[in-house]
């Protein structure tokens, strides 16, 4: 673990998401339905999404502001910028997927349940998982990450343990008698 | 097999869609017993803000400072952070002990910390609406991240790493 890497990170991870969603909440996001609309329209076309419920979902589109902020924050982003820039556009992909899912599952149950306790109990799973997925993408890309940053080996640790165990094993294979 | 980092984000998605809807289910049909945790939520609120404020008054689940009112409605709880950590604590492979230590010490903090959040968003209202229509739409997600995130490492880190450590210096 390298302490300087670490406050870096937070640092980096601080401003961009400062900056980042300042910029999201005052200019883009108005913008963002009408960007993504070449692919939203044929979507909702081919499923049968007649309204698009933004009153309910745009607060939560938010999620991919943190999700940038996070890989723009990652030690090696230049150094390992081809890296760097599949798990951006590649982690968006995903992001922008589960929002047309969301807007889907949004509208398939608004019309089944109008705003009744039945909608909030079914969507509320999607809004949770909708919006832990920049954590839950950048752990998924980044699996070695919080060992460099925070020294922990959470993934690795299975690893470590077979590590330990081969080698436990080796030595007492090689011990002579 | 599955790498343990792939096993992490399916399980952990997994708890997180089941969590989720027992959560829903939960707080829609025993709403009303969880009006409590609503007025508790705004009376500490409201009682951090007049240990530096004064004019703080709190009346049920609305706190009032210098014209500006907030009510603390079920999102404002923090239990859907507290779902969100829960589900990330579960999703660690270590023992029961460790899970309970982690939930019985991360969802106080969580809990804390959202007492402090709701104090500082009645403080940015009563400053600017604007700025506090971005804190509270905005600051949503980069608190799941950094709050949830900060407590779930603290718990691997004193609490699960530490156990490794100790247990690999005891074998070896």
């Amino acid at each position: 673990m390298k302490r300087k890497d670490l406050w870096l990170f937070l640092a980096r991870l601080l401003s961009l998401t400062s900056i980042l969603g300042y910029l999201w909440f005052f200019y883009w996001q108005v913008e963002y339905p009408f960007a993504i609309g070449f692919i939203a329209k044929p979507f909702f076309d081919l499923v049968g999404v007649k309204k698009w419920y933004m009153a309910l979902l745009l607060d939560h589109f938010t999620n991919l502001v943190p999700f940038v902020a996070l890989v723009l924050s990652t030690p090696g982003l230049f150094r390992r910028w081809r890296k760097s820039l599949a798990v951006l556009v590649g982690g968006l992909a995903i992001i922008l997927c589960f929002q047309l899912l969301l807007s889907w599952a949004v509208y398939e149950l608004i019309s089944r349940y109008a705003m009744s306790p039945m909608y909030i109990k079914l969507s509320l799973p999607l809004f949770f998982v909708n919006d832990a997925l920049p954590l839950v993408l950048w752990l998924a890309f980044y699996p070695k990450m919080p060992r460099q940053l925070f020294g922990l080996s959470i993934f690795a640790a299975d690893d470590d343990t077979r590590k330990v165990g081969k080698l436990r094993s080796r030595l007492k294979s090689t011990k002579p008698g | 097999m599955l790498s343990p980092a792939v096993r992490f984000v399916l399980s952990f998605l997994t708890g997180l869609i089941v969590l989720g809807y027992l959560y829903a289910y939960l707080s829609v049909t025993y709403r009303e017993q969880l009006v409590w945790l609503l007025e508790l939520t705004a009376l500490l609120s409201g009682g951090l803000a007049s240990l530096f404020a004064d004019g703080v008054t709190q009346i049920g689940d609305t706190i009032t400072y210098q014209g500006f009112s907030v009510r603390v409605i079920d999102e404002c709880t923090g239990l859907f952070e507290m779902v969100i950590y829960l589900v990330a604590v579960g999703a660690v492979r270590t023992s029961i002990r460790n899970k309970v230590l982690g939930l019985l010490i991360g969802l106080p903090v969580i809990f804390g910390f959202n007492v402090v959040r709701i104090w500082l968003l009645l403080v940015a209202g009563a400053w600017s609406f604007e700025v506090f229509d971005f804190l509270h739409l905005y600051l949503w997600q980069a608190t799941l991240i950094l709050l949830i995130g900060s407590v779930w490492i603290s718990w691997l880190y004193l609490v699960v790493f530490r156990e490794k450590k100790r247990s690999l210096a005891v074998s070896g």
